[in-house]
């Protein structure tokens, strides 16, 4: 049993009875056990769920591709019988008695839950500043233990990078998904807003979160993202239009944002994005300077995340476990957060109808190609504030604000450590996504590379 | 000096800036610490309440930084109330 194998290879084994999902399921958490607790990546093990789960899937087999693969997901989705800490010490106890709908589909999907996965306390609402913000400390890059995993999936893309599980879910509210899978040479589907039901998922920001999957591959992104989508009646910002992943019209138009590149220090990171250019262009991609029309897109996000994160959390906020947030940072910005005005509120949710212009850059192009960050992995030991200014970078634009879908996915290396770049689209073009990230990982291995020792 | 953190970087700095620029002496900045602190449960850390200061000012300085961009007179927030009708009440 490959513990790097895709979903398809996975899948055929079991169909082929070359493996079973028990015999999967038990190497996945025995490497959860150990590589993953290592890399400080599970919140909790589901053991004997995940054991009955995989029992039952071997005696009903399915003919569906996650059928009997064990799957892991951000402890911030609820799983009937498992702790949902939401990665926050002050939540210890917390218990729901539903599934998550994301995590409901999977079990229909006869898949196996093996894990919840570490996270970024509250997934960091509050401004967190450094990697140690989780209930269970700085979850570490499967690549290099020195650095940090990312977040606030954290979790999801350690234990998916070190083979600890077929792939996770994961979620994003600005750069959640992106930002962990980059650090971890994964690769991140952060769908079309409200294309995955937020229901059973801890809200952060109710017009912002969405849920998606973190996997080793486009491919079984794409097998995962259909799996996980579609319309809610629990969850009314969910759309009604159905997931169709199949790529419609002509070859995207790959449109290029001018990239600073650190003010040219992030060498590698330049060297990998112009590699990663020339891969798409011999393979018949277009390519077209664009640039955002020039708006406030981060303040507004900001505004959007104080305002909305001290709502859902105000409980917690005002309750008497507030003070055991691992990160003071945290503490402060939730606090401050109450004070946020109404009329700021408004402003951002204003002006998120008002940067519906920037979908103006759909004119020229299909999709935009940019890397995730010009650095990789920080030092997990060190506040951002002291660390960030090495890594930079990152899109500046409306996508989150505007719900539009994302596929970052692994392109390079600096010194050792995965670089991602990310292909954004339209709402509700998650095919475009797929097909660049797909036609980039047919031709390149970065995306089949483990890390050390594995 | 004020610590510039990521969610300043992504709102491009202007947060950042503009609350530098407010100083940390500016009146009725304590007492909007003090508001908040009444309002939770437990006392907060020395730490925490420093940053709890320049976390007010950061958010003042958002507060002042989204000024300069001027929406249009009568533009809608990207919400709807959906409004749900009931059915028919029955007569007893």
């Amino acid at each position: 049993m490959n513990p790097f194998g895709s979903i398809a290879e996975l899948s055929r084994g079991l169909r082929a009875k070359q493996f079973s999902s028990l015999e999967l399921t038990e190497m996945y958490l025995q490497r959860l056990a150990t590589l993953g607790t290592e890399h400080r990546a599970v919140a909790e093990l589901t053991r004997d769920l995940a054991l009955a789960q995989a029992r039952k899937a071997d005696e009903i087999p399915g003919k569906g591709p996650l059928h009997g693969i064990p799957f892991a997901v951000k402890d911030l989705l609820s799983a009937k019988g498992t702790f949902t800490r939401w990665g926050s010490p002050g939540h210890s106890n917390q218990k729901f008695d539903f599934d998550s709908t994301a995590v409901a589909k999977l079990y229909a999907a006869g898949g196996v839950l093996l894990a919840k996965l570490a996270m970024i306390e509250l997934a960091g609402g509050g401004n967190y500043d450094v990697p140690w913000a989780s209930a269970t400390g700085a979850c570490l890059s499967a690549w290099d233990k020195t650095r940090w995993a990312g977040g606030s999936s954290s979790g999801s893309g350690a234990a998916t990078a070190l083979g600890c599980c077929a792939y996770s879910l994961g979620s994003e509210t600005s750069g959640s998904i992106t930002c962990p899978s980059a650090f971890n040479g994964l690769t991140g589907f952060r769908p079309t807003y409200g294309r995955v039901s937020r229901h059973g998922a801890m809200a952060l920001c109710w017009t912002l979160d969405k849920v998606g999957p973190m996997a080793r591959s486009a491919d079984d992104c794409a097998l995962v993202l259909e799996a996980i989508s579609g319309h809610d009646p629990a969850d009314p910002s969910t759309l009604r239009d159905r997931l169709n992943l199949r790529h419609r019209g002509s070859k995207p138009v790959i449109g290029l944002l001018k990239e600073d590149f650190r003010g040219g220090k992030a060498v590698d990171c330049q060297k990998a994005y112009d590699n990663a250019l020339t891969v798409l262009r011999k393979l018949g991609y277009e390519t077209v300077e664009v640039a955002y029309p020039s708006m406030p897109y981060g303040l507004a996000v900001g505004l959007i995340v104080d305002a909305e994160g001290a709502s859902a959390h105000e409980h917690y906020i005002r309750g008497p476990r507030f003070n055991e947030l691992a990160d003071v940072n945290q503490v402060a910005g939730f606090a401050a957060a109450l004070e946020t005005k109404a009329v700021d509120y408004l402003w951002a949710m204003r002006f998120r109808t008002e940067a519906l212009k920037a979908n103006a850059i759909w004119e020229k192009c299909d999709c935009i190609f940019t890397p995730v960050f010009y650095g990789a992995a920080p030092p997990a030991d060190k506040p951002f504030s002291e660390t960030w200014g090495e890594v930079g970078g990152g899109d500046g634009g409306p996508a989150n604000l505007l719900g539009w879908p994302a596929m970052a996915f692994p392109i390079g290396f600096e010194n050792g450590r995965p670089l991602g770049g990310q292909v954004i689209a339209p709402a509700m073009r998650e095919d475009v996504c797929l097909k660049v990230a797909r036609d980039f990982q047919k031709e390149t291995d970065f995306h089949s590379q483990r890390p050390p020792g594995n | 000096m004020k610590k510039v953190t990521r969610r300043d970087v992504l709102a491009g700095g202007a947060a950042a800036i503009a609350s530098t620029a407010l100083g940390q002496s500016e009146p009725g900045k304590d007492a909007a610490v003090e508001r908040v602190k009444k309002q939770l449960a437990q006392p907060i850390s020395a730490e925490a309440e420093k940053i709890l200061a320049s976390s007010i000012r950061s958010n003042d300085g958002a507060s002042n930084a989204r000024l300069r961009f001027k929406l249009p007179e009568n533009s809608e927030p990207c919400f709807v109330f959906p409004v749900t009708p009931t059915p028919p009440r029955r007569a007893k």
